[in-house]
């Protein structure tokens, strides 16, 4: 079992404060940080430039694996992410998980980018394959409908063989097909409930094997909304208001994938969200329930989304060390509780 | 007058060793350090140049706290002026607004465009529209653009940088049309390490000429001025560390040395090279020509190329670490209150 920390911001929190946190994760034992990419107004403190914040990350932290989730393959040059996702390779040393994504959650961006949504899943298969040759290719030249590059010699190549791990964040069936088909590692987003995270492990690890690929050898990291306090009372209610704030105000694109999947905004209560979305409580609740959703879904890598910027600064760094110091010593055995 | 750090490549060394370069001079007196952009290059690996400059740059952010970091330069017209403007901020703001932006029209040949699908005959267009979105954008207010090339619907560009007006804009480049473009805005000009010293004397006549015709005030627009810089106990040893680089420079496409060198390119030569570009010598000689040059040209800003790609990285650090103790303390007051 690995974990990570799915990074966003806090409320009051600043680069410098995210740094601090992600170092502090370092001490605490988790396995990696993952990055989103988001941009424009959707993006208050999250990071519409993940690869440059990823170096900062690199350069304050010397175990930590370092991962996107993901790259908007569809916004930008396939060159252009190629050579700065190698370049983060090279200067953490091999520590960059490259997680991508077909297109952004919001239509502003690709209008912004001036590259429509209709056409971002052939950007997305090009821009993957072009991303790949240029990291494993000495030179390589390519003609597809998006993208017609001479031939080009690419730098600088990256130090993991043949290239970073690939993970695809897999929000829709389509491309958790694409994922199976292509036997890449998934991430499986926040905003499913434990019966359908069930049901995607599923059919990840059977479509793994109807293409021909060892699901043994393959990743699914589930991701999960995390408050962790000293008893289940006060976790409540420290948690409630934030998090509603979160989902009802400042993300209006989660929001609308949840009224479009699960019914009215009414019915989307503090209760239905902790029966479906989020973990908050005292860290024997959390264990309890982040157990039911590793044993729902066999899954072998848990994301935790312990920030986000509606969420106080400090109250985000204690929940962070109670997950550190009670919870991630009860999933991962090995690891042993932080000073 | 102020002595930056213009990091270029390494005859040896890798990424880190250039980067570990930058980290060193933090403190030391050397009030910036400069990364460039360049794409495809197969010599050395592919070792000597970052084609992610920002990337780098946040890396450096993170691991120094006094220098200040400049792009010398990014290319525009080969990425979405948004991403730049994103990564920019991004920087600034890791790095406390240490952040120099030098913008640059072209590459180092026509392969940049082509493989970025760039029209060439459309790159001075691209080039004049994305600065201007690049500083809407810096504004933190809302804002829309509508240009032969981006067309940017109404949006809030994240985040803010920490610079109030956003990092400051340099200007990379020689022709006419780039020069024009400069003094019309004011900007500070980044005089390149390659123009003899004659060329550089025309080149800021030029442009001081042209700021004057604008309404600015001449002699207050900073001009950074690159040298290649080797210094050793001798000036005959200084000379023989550097012949590689000589005869590489020499080695260069005649268009290439024709753009540098204007209707002088016949005189071009190793004397040529080592009275008008090249400084080599003891301390004492690298001091003489250094504080000579600041003086005739009118200039407060040297920035020194340590390293025209051939050397070794110990040799590099010999003669920075020589630069650094003897060279340094003479030219710069910061450099004395450092020590």
């Amino acid at each position: 079992m690995r974990i990570g920390n799915f990074v966003m911001g806090t409320r009051g929190g600043d680069y410098d404060a995210m740094l601090d946190q992600v170092g502090r994760c370092e001490e605490l034992g988790f396995d990696t940080v993952v990055l989103a990419e988001r941009h424009f107004q959707h993006a208050p403190l999250l990071y519409p430039s993940p690869l440059a914040v990823g170096a900062a990350i690199a350069a304050r932290t010397e175990r930590i694996r370092i991962g996107t989730a993901g790259r908007i393959l569809s916004l930008d040059h396939p060159i252009h992410v190629a050579e700065a996702a190698a370049t983060l390779d090279v200067l953490s040393r091999g520590r960059l998980d490259f997680g991508v994504t077909r297109a952004s959650l919001d239509q502003e961006a690709h209008i912004a980018f001036s590259s429509p949504n209709s056409e971002s899943q052939q950007r997305f298969v090009e821009a993957l394959d072009i991303i790949t040759r240029a990291w494993t290719e000495n030179s390589f030249s390519y003609e597809g409908e998006h993208f017609r590059i001479p031939e080009v010699s690419v730098f600088p190549k990256p130090i993991q063989r043949p290239h970073p791990p690939l993970y695809v964040v897999a929000v829709s069936p389509e491309r958790l097909a694409f994922a199976c088909r292509e036997g890449i590692n998934a991430y499986v987003g926040a905003i499913r409930t434990p019966a359908e995270l069930a049901e995607v492990a599923r059919s990840y690890r059977d479509g793994l094997v109807a293409a021909g690929h060892d699901p043994t050898e393959r990743t699914l990291s589930v991701n999960r909304f995390i408050y962790v306090s000293d008893d289940d009372q006060r976790g409540r209610a420290e948690f409630e208001q934030p998090f509603l704030e979160l989902m009802h105000e400042r993300a209006p694109d989660l929001k609308g994938a949840l009224v479009a999947k699960y019914g009215g905004i009414e019915e989307l209560t503090f209760e239905r969200f902790l029966a479906d979305f989020c973990i908050c409580g005292g860290p024997e609740t959390v264990i309890r329930r982040l157990r039911e959703v590793i044993d729902a879904t066999n899954c072998d890598y848990l994301l935790a989304t312990l920030n986000f910027v509606t969420l106080d600064h400090s109250l985000c760094l204690r929940s962070l060390e109670l997950f550190g110091s009670e919870v991630m010593p009860a999933l991962v055995p090995s690891v042993t509780p932080a000073r | 007058m102020r002595v930056g750090f213009y990091a270029t490549g390494s005859g040896s060394g890798g990424y880190r060793d250039i980067l570990d370069q930058v980290v060193w001079c933090d403190g030391r007196g050397f009030a910036s350090a400069w990364l460039r952009e360049r794409h495809f290059h197969r010599d050395h690996h592919g070792r000597n140049f970052f084609s992610a400059p920002m990337v780098a740059a946040a890396w450096i952010a993170a691991r120094t706290s006094r220098v200040r970091i400049g792009l010398g330069a990014r290319i525009l017209p080969l990425d979405h002026p948004l991403h730049i403007a994103e990564d920019a901020a991004t920087v600034d703001l890791i790095s406390g607004g240490r952040l120099d932006l030098g913008i640059a029209r072209i590459g180092e040949n026509d392969l940049y465009q082509r493989a970025f699908g760039i029209d060439p005959d459309e790159a001075r267009s691209r080039f004049n529209e994305a600065l201007e979105v690049i500083e809407r954008a810096w504004t933190g207010a809302p804002f829309t653009y509508s240009g032969r090339h981006y067309s940017v619907p109404r949006l809030t560009v994240v985040p803010r940088p920490a610079q109030r007006r956003g990092p400051p804009v340099h200007l990379v480049g020689i022709s006419e049309a780039t020069l024009a473009l400069g003094a019309e805005r004011g900007l500070p000009l980044l005089l390149a390490g390659a123009q003899p010293e004659g060329e550089v004397a025309r080149t800021i006549e030029s442009y001081r000429g042209r700021l004057a015709a604008a309404g600015h005030d001449p002699y207050a627009v900073a001009m950074p001025l690159n040298r290649f810089v080797y210094v050793a106990d001798t000036i005959e040893g200084a000379r023989a560390e550097m012949a590689p680089a000589i005869a590489d420079f020499l080695d260069r496409p005649a268009s290439v040395i024709r753009d540098f060198l204007g209707s002088r390119a016949a005189e071009m030569g190793e004397q040529m090279l080592l009275d008008e570009v090249f400084i080599c010598g003891d301390a004492d000689h690298c001091v003489e020509r250094i504080a000579r040059l600041g003086e005739t040209l009118g200039l407060e800003e040297v920035l020194v190329t340590f390293n025209y790609f051939t050397l070794p990285h110990e040799r590099c650090v010999e003669s920075m670490q020589r630069f650094a103790e003897e060279v340094l303390p003479s030219l710069s007051e910061e450099a004395i209150a450092a020590a």
